[in-house]
């Protein structure tokens, strides 16, 4: 009896965490003069990353059971915001938020910093990962979508090309929403 | 026209009965299926607008769900491009899950800030409010990211439902009028077959009242000739009689007394043949009322007796009475029954010329019934069925002195009915016949 009422309430306080992250996005985005407060713009961009991840086309592959999305990230806030969003669903699929050890397991990379960068895309190419970078000239470097956190909101770039190299297919009305599409 | 509208609005008149009758039916099978129509298209109506405006605003949403999600004004705006083509939306609006509102579009003026006060609802088409309103959630994987409101002007649907209302009357109107054209053009027809008919019946029935007032004229008629008749051509038969009479008083040889006697019986004979014409005739005429009175049987046998007897031995026949010792007596009418008892003895007097004739009575529960048995020339079967009738005599050459004019059965068959009996015959042709009949007892 004790351990259920435990179990509840625990969920009951992630939930609660992750719904004020969100609303905590929202309510940055919404006011533009705002200046972003550091703890708040991990969670923006773990909220970016998994919006990214609903309006991204994997090729349809019956294999994985879930999605997993990989932190190259050394700041833990960071990393405890994408871990954050474990076992969110997209498309009925589950989300696994892990940190990253190589390519071939993720289905999603979120790096922070060119040099991580630099480091993964060394690797042999994999297939179908979708890339999210943090840092400025991510899309340059040949990732996928670049998050630029500004006074005025949200921004991102996307690489159209790799993404159509990576055999990845983007929703419209997110390429609509895009600052920059570089094809 | 006004003619038509008075005959018309005869109240008493069957034909305003059944014009009424036709109107009434028609006007009420047409207000049901116009109500029914109403209702049904009301219903339709609502249905399709529900779904135009539901699917618009998904089509929206999906356009808007990333500007949603990443909580873009601007790209939401965009989305409602798809609602420039719809003239009937006056405004609409994006709610993300919290907070203002995302975008709008139309007249700003009248939309909420926040998505607060607002429940997800369908569009109602009501005929009075000039606009509607949906407010539904924009899905993205199954779950709701934001809010789409819209308001569409009812107007168009309005209009267009009144003029297929309009419509739907006017063609209503046209058929009751058709309805009403053609009723009265069968109530008309149907009237004046009615009316021939009417007349034909009065008609008949003038007929046969005409008819009826000829009969009994001619039965008045009848009867005044008989009661003349009777008088009138009885009196020179009297006076025959006087004659004769006068005749055999005088000295006569042998000669003449033979011719007088044979003028005796010719006279007889005409008196008794012309008694049985106007018997005959008053019965037909209803002129007799029979009594009912208490009869002896001993008085009538006794008389019969007297009457016959002779007639039968100079015949040489035997006759005989059979009656119930103690007497008897019978509730009917004496002169009649001894006028059908003297016919029926007469009959078998005439038909019998060996043997003789024996007439009885006798008591049959509480009846009494009276035969005549004769043995006489018999009657054969095929003869039976009109021995009855009129006129009718068996030929036999054997007794060419049967005369008269065969009125005798034919009388006997209508005193009996006057009594109220009828007559029965058996017969054996050669051997001879029993005439019965039944009479009621009196108490």
């Amino acid at each position: 009896m004790r351990k259920r009422a435990t179990s509840f309430k625990h969920l009951w306080r992630r939930a609660c965490l992750r719904l004020f992250g969100l609303a905590a996005a929202g309510l940055v985005a919404a006011t533009p003069a705002f200046a972003a407060d550091a703890a708040s713009e991990q969670s923006m961009r773990a909220v970016l990353v998994y919006n990214f991840i609903k309006f991204t086309e994997w090729p349809t592959a019956a294999g994985d059971p879930q999605l997993r999305v990989c932190i190259a990230s050394g700041d833990p806030a960071q990393i405890a915001a994408l871990e954050a969003l474990d076992e969110r669903r997209v498309r009925g699929k589950p989300l696994e938020a892990v940190r990253f050890r190589r390519q071939a397991d993720c289905d999603v990379i979120y790096v922070d910093s060119r040099q991580r960068w630099k480091e993964i895309a060394a690797q042999p190419a994999a297939g179908h990962i979708l890339t999210v970078g943090g840092y400025v000239g991510f899309v340059a470097d040949g990732g996928m979508i670049e998050i630029a956190l500004q006074e005025s909101g949200a921004r991102f770039d996307i690489n159209l090309q790799e993404a159509k190299r990576a055999g990845l297919r983007f929703y419209p009305q997110l390429l609509r929403l895009a600052r920059r599409i570089v094809e | 026209m006004l003619k038509l509208r008075a005959v018309y609005f005869d109240r008493g008149s069957i034909r305003f009965q059944l014009f009424r009758l036709v109107a009434a039916v028609a006007a009420t099978v047409m207000l049901i299926s116009l109500a029914g129509g109403a209702l049904f298209e009301w219903g339709n109506q609502e249905k399709q607008l529900r779904q135009s405006l539901t699917t618009m605003a998904e089509a929206v949403g999906v356009a808007a769900s990333a500007a949603v999600v990443f909580h873009d004004s601007k790209a939401a705006g965009e989305a409602f491009s798809i609602l420039i083509a719809r003239k009937e939306v006056e405004a609409a609006a994006v709610y993300p899950l919290y907070g203002n509102r995302l975008a709008s579009y139309g007249d700003q003026a009248s939309l909420p800030d926040t998505n607060d006060a607002l429940q997800e609802h369908l569009p109602d088409f009501s005929l009075f409010s000039p606009s509607t309103t949906l407010f539904q959630p924009i899905r993205l994987d199954d779950a709701t990211i934001g809010h789409i409101f819209i308001r569409a002007s009812l107007r168009d649907y309005r209009n267009s439902f009144l003029w297929q209302a309009v419509l739907a009357v006017g063609v209503n109107l046209l058929g009751l009028l058709l309805v009403l054209g053609f009723g009265l053009r069968f109530i008309e027809r149907m009237e004046s077959a009615l009316q021939e008919r009417t007349e034909a019946l009065s008609a008949a029935n003038r007929e046969l009242l005409a008819a009826k007032d000829a009969a009994e004229a001619a039965t008045e008629a009848k009867s005044r000739f008989l009661a003349a008749a009777s008088h009138d051509l009885r009196q020179p038969i009297q006076a025959i009689n006087l004659f004769k009479d006068a005749l055999n008083q005088t000295t006569l040889n042998e000669e003449q007394q033979r011719i007088s006697d044979f003028l005796s019986m010719a006279a007889h004979s005409l008196l008794e043949l012309l008694n049985d014409l106007l018997d005959v005739m008053k019965f037909d005429a209803g002129a007799i009322q029979p009594a009912r009175e208490k009869v002896d049987i001993d008085d009538l046998f006794g008389r019969i007796d007297a009457d016959f007897s002779p007639l039968a031995m100079a015949k040489s026949l035997r006759f005989k009475l059979h009656f119930p010792f103690g007497g008897m007596a019978l509730c009917t009418d004496g002169k009649l029954l001894q006028s059908l008892l003297r016919n029926l003895i007469g009959n078998a007097i005439k038909y019998t010329e060996q043997g003789g004739v024996l007439v009885a009575v006798r008591r049959r529960g509480n009846r009494a019934v009276v035969q005549v048995w004769d043995t006489g020339i018999g009657i054969a079967p095929e003869h039976m069925a009109t021995i009855f009738e009129e006129y009718f005599q068996v030929a036999n050459p054997e007794r060419d002195k049967a005369k008269g004019l065969g009125l005798g059965l034919a009388i006997v068959k209508r005193l009996a009915r006057l009594l109220d009996t009828e007559i029965v015959c058996r017969s054996r042709l050669g051997r001879g016949s029993v005439f019965e009949f039944e009479l009621p007892l009196a108490d």
